[in-house]
């Protein structure tokens, strides 16, 4: 069996069309971060914390609400998460009540007084003191910073520097797509996320190497044909196997989103878009970024001077 | 056979071996049942042998098992200067103390940097009462509390001085200023009159609560309400002294006024420097049914610690069954000096200060010579006194300690997770499978045997280096099958790309390994390189994912790089194939 046997599709005379596609896209995230103040941070970098609690049967989000409120918990948020019976409350500050001599009432006994008929269970517990907070989100930024750079660096020894310009740009697109995608969405960045961004970035580059490193050969081989048109030859004989680890990575990171469970949905999410975007930018984003490079570098076009570049 | 051949698939089999024989253990624990774990660890031989399958087998995380992760942060202000290395360490032991006597198994806590202490604490039950042990320092100091004549002259003192100076504290300005607010809804005149409205508001609300609550002092006076509240600051907002219990009574809703006028500058000045106010932990309940509390006057002098308790135990008290009481025997220089103090002081009352709070204030009625005293009353619960109890025992943390971070897993979402990812994981391995043979025939069957390569390498490392298995680690396992794959697909392309060139199979195996080899390790190094900061930068169960995924990254370069390519070799030995199932 195979694909795409015949491999002459011209990606690099769509390239104005997926400029606009991607600055579009990224556009709709940025203005959305913009109105929104930035990404919706979840407790791991702004501290707070969360309880998620099993009430069988299925509870009404506003008993819920209104036991907590009795309870005198004060809560910013309480939703269901991944099922009905999952109640995901946003404690403001799970320590108020704990003075030194009042009494304190946990979430799980208080919403388990308020409904006497329902079997309450703790699932999980989250708090993230601001100070904690602070350190995970200089953590996350600076392991994003590093890596590119650190991309930057292994591209430039291994290829050229412009190579390397243009895959950290495609990453930056990849990223700020996805990023803007959960801003969108109003999905909360936690730290499972930017595992997430990362693995994204490592994977998008992988793809883009693969390309560059068939255009980097077929420099050597093909010397009669322009810039443009070695580049366009080496996306399309990668194509097929651009589209196959693709898929086989789409379909995994999709069946975790569907059947992971709720704990990893988001990071799921994030993945799969991720995949997608990352391979769309490996051919429609990193390569005419090459190309534009080398056409502001060079006004004439001659071949002698395309040696040095590859 | 060619030697250099020989030499590969000796590898291959003895690492297979190798990752069986660590896998081993994983496995015949996750092959055994509940019942024959208990029937197991009922002997000792069977434990020892439980406990070295458990030592040697993949541990999973505790979002797996469900469990408590602790941050602590060291109170470096606790501390005396100089100090704080041995501080760190001392509360180390005694929370490793306190956290066995709480019988939990496999506990872990371990200092990280210069302050913090990571606790985390497997399979857990109740969590509250974990939190509660460790982040109590357990202070506990035996003072003197001051009655009578040294507590209404003091307080005549410090009503004059408050009253002299004639400001409530800012704090409680601006709160009654909310208050002023809620009831006068044009509030924007001038700041002079809204502020006499407020303290208008104020006095009559706490008279009320005074009156109501506590039975009132003073209830003839009503027509000048607001004169003798205004010369009696701070007694107004307090009950009458009650004489057995050697302090003064304040509602709930007095309590952060109190607290205000007692740290204002007046009211510090005139405080004597041996005496200090403290609250007690019991709560007391008003006529309205309001929580009120008690307000002690203790002696700064500490004639006890809890540093000269030798054991700690409980047992039924009799005066108020069936509470429990809390027995302390002394060391000998300890109940020497319990035998002077209550000698001394018979007739008085002996707080007994738990981290600044009096948790018992008893009579002295003669002095107790045998080195050993009871804590009784105070306690909510059974599990309080049993827990103070076994605080004690530890120790006192010799500084504060504040929870900075806490992820605390149920038992039923860390099962449920390990279904669901031990689910997906299968299902994505399937349909990656069945898509590869779909598309490569017999070269997909053999990158189908590399992926199970890759998993027999990825999970025997894992046992090898004693990693733990986290939620995360799996979908990082889950994402290494779907990218495992492609190294195949890299070679797999370029082989039949040779080979529609015209090239004999045996030609395009060899210059599809050649040129892909090259790509291969270009690209998984990138995402390498991504993985490894992952590690560094990542806490907790991001690095249970980055390792899984670096991990995941070399083995399966090796099983496309080495394992396929011999297995093509061996195919190839003394054969010259036409065609290629590919």
């Amino acid at each position: 069996m195979q694909f795409l046997t015949d491999k002459h599709i011209d990606f690099l005379g769509k390239k104005k069309i997926a400029a606009m596609i991607s600055l579009a896209l990224i556009l709709a995230g940025v203005v959305s971060l913009i109105v929104k103040h930035g990404p919706l941070l979840s407790i791991d970098f702004r501290g707070g914390s969360i309880v998620e609690l099993r009430i069988s049967p299925a509870p009404e989000v506003s008993q819920v609400r209104s036991a907590l409120a009795d309870g005198g918990i004060k809560v910013s948020q309480v939703t269901t998460f991944g099922g009905p019976e999952e109640v995901l409350i946003y404690v403001d500050k799970l320590d108020e009540a704990e003075t030194v001599t009042g009494k304190h009432q946990t979430v799980q006994s208080v919403v388990a007084k308020a409904l006497p008929d329902h079997q309450v269970e703790l699932r999980r517990e989250e708090t993230v003191g601001p100070k904690i907070g602070e350190e995970l989100r200089k953590g996350a930024t600076n392991a994003i910073f590093v890596s590119l750079v650190l991309i930057v660096l292994y591209i430039t020894f291994r290829f050229v520097f412009h190579f390397g310009l243009a895959a950290v740009l495609t990453l930056v697109h990849d990223v700020l797509i996805t990023l803007g995608l959960f801003s969108l969405m109003n999905k909360e960045i936690s730290l499972s996320i930017v595992a997430a961004f990362l693995t994204i970035i490592g994977y998008s580059l992988n793809d883009t190497i693969v390309v560059f490193d068939r255009i980097r050969e077929n420099m050597r081989l093909r010397r009669k044909e322009s810039y443009e048109e070695v580049v366009n030859r080496s996306i399309n004989e990668t194509l097929s196997r651009t589209i196959i680890t693709s898929l086989t990575t789409v379909f995994v990171a999709f069946i975790l989103y569907l059947i992971g469970g709720a704990v990893i949905h988001d990071f799921a999410f994030a993945l799969t878009v991720g995949v997608v975007v990352g391979t769309y930018s490996s051919i429609y984003v990193a390569s005419p970024l090459v190309i534009l490079w080398y056409k502001w570098r060079s006004s004439d076009r001659k071949r002698g001077k395309r040696g040095a570049l590859a | 056979m060619k030697r250099s051949l020989q030499i590969k698939a000796a590898l291959i089999v003895v690492l297979a071996i190798w990752a069986g024989i660590n896998l081993w253990p994983t496995l015949q624990l996750s092959r055994m049942s509940a019942a024959k774990e208990k029937a197991l660890s009922s002997t000792p031989e069977g434990l020892a042998k439980l406990d070295k399958l458990h030592s040697r087998a993949i541990k999973r995380g505790l979002d797996l098992q469900g469990g408590m992760y602790l941050v602590l942060d060291v109170d470096q202000s606790t501390v005396e200067k100089g100090t704080s290395e041995d501080a760190i360490k001392r509360t180390l032991e005694i929370l490793r103390n306190r956290i066995d006597q709480f019988g939990v198994s496999e506990p872990d806590v371990r200092r990280e940097g210069t302050s913090r202490i990571i606790v985390q604490l497997p399979g857990l039950q109740d969590a509250e009462r974990a939190k509660r042990l460790i982040g109590k320092t357990a202070r506990l100091e035996f003072r003197m509390v001051r009655e009578g004549a040294d507590v209404t002259s003091l307080l005549a003192r410090l009503d004059r001085v408050l009253a002299a100076s004639g400001s409530l504290p800012d704090s409680v300005e601006s709160a009654l200023d909310k208050e002023s607010e809620l009831s006068a809804s044009d509030s924007t005149a001038a700041d002079s009159s809204s502020t006499q409205t407020a303290q208008a508001a104020a006095s009559d609300s706490s008279q009320g609560d005074l009156l109501s609550d506590l039975g009132g002092a003073e209830e003839d006076s009503t027509t000048e309400v607001g004169n003798w509240e205004k010369q009696h600051p701070l007694t107004s907002l307090m009950g009458p002294f009650l004489k057995n219990r050697g302090a003064l009574p304040v509602s709930e809703a007095n309590k952060p006024r109190v607290e205000a006028l007692l740290k204002t500058p007046e009211a510090q000045r005139v405080m004597p420097r041996e005496v200090e106010w403290l609250w007690g932990s019991e709560q007391l309940t008003g006529n309205d049914g309001r929580p009120a509390y008690l307000l002690y006057l203790v002696d700064k002098k500490i004639e006890l610690t809890g540093g000269e308790v030798r054991n700690a135990g409980v047992s039924p008290d009799p005066d108020r069954p069936p509470l429990l009481m809390v027995n302390l025997g002394f060391s000998r220089r300890g109940g020497i000096k319990f035998a002077n103090v209550t000698g001394a002081n018979v007739g008085r009352k002996l707080g007994i200060v738990l981290d600044d709070v009096v948790i018992s204030a008893p009579n002295i009625r003669q002095r107790i010579p045998n080195g050993s005293a009871v804590i009784s009353g105070g306690f909510e619960s059974d599990t309080e006194a049993r827990d103070l109890a076994l605080m004690l025992r530890a120790g006192a943390l010799p500084a504060d300690v504040s929870i900075a971070e806490e992820r605390t897993v149920g038992p039923s979402l860390g099962r449920d997770s390990i279904k669901q990812g031990v689910n997906a994981a299968i299902l994505g391995f399937i349909v990656v499978v069945l898509f590869i043979i779909l598309y490569y025939r017999m070269a997909g069957v053999l990158a189908t045997f590399g992926l199970f390569v890759t998993l027999l390498l990825l999970m025997g490392l894992l046992a090898q280096l004693h990693l733990t298995l986290t939620l995360p680690g799996i979908a990082g396992i889950i994402l290494t099958v779907g990218m495992a794959v492609d190294a195949n697909v890299l070679i797999f392309e370029r082989i039949r790309e040779e080979l529609r060139v015209g090239k004999t199979v045996r030609a395009s195996i060899d210059a599809g390994y050649a040129n892909a080899t090259r790509t291969i390790v270009d690209a998984n190094l990138t995402t390498f390189i991504a993985a490894v900061v992952l590690y560094y930068f990542g806490t907790g169960p991001i690095k249970g994912f980055a390792v899984t995924l670096s991990i995941g990254i070399l083995t399966s370069m090796f099983s496309a790089l080495i394992f396929t390519r011999t297995v093509y070799d061996f195919w190839l030995q003394g054969r010259t194939p036409r065609k290629l199932s590919i």
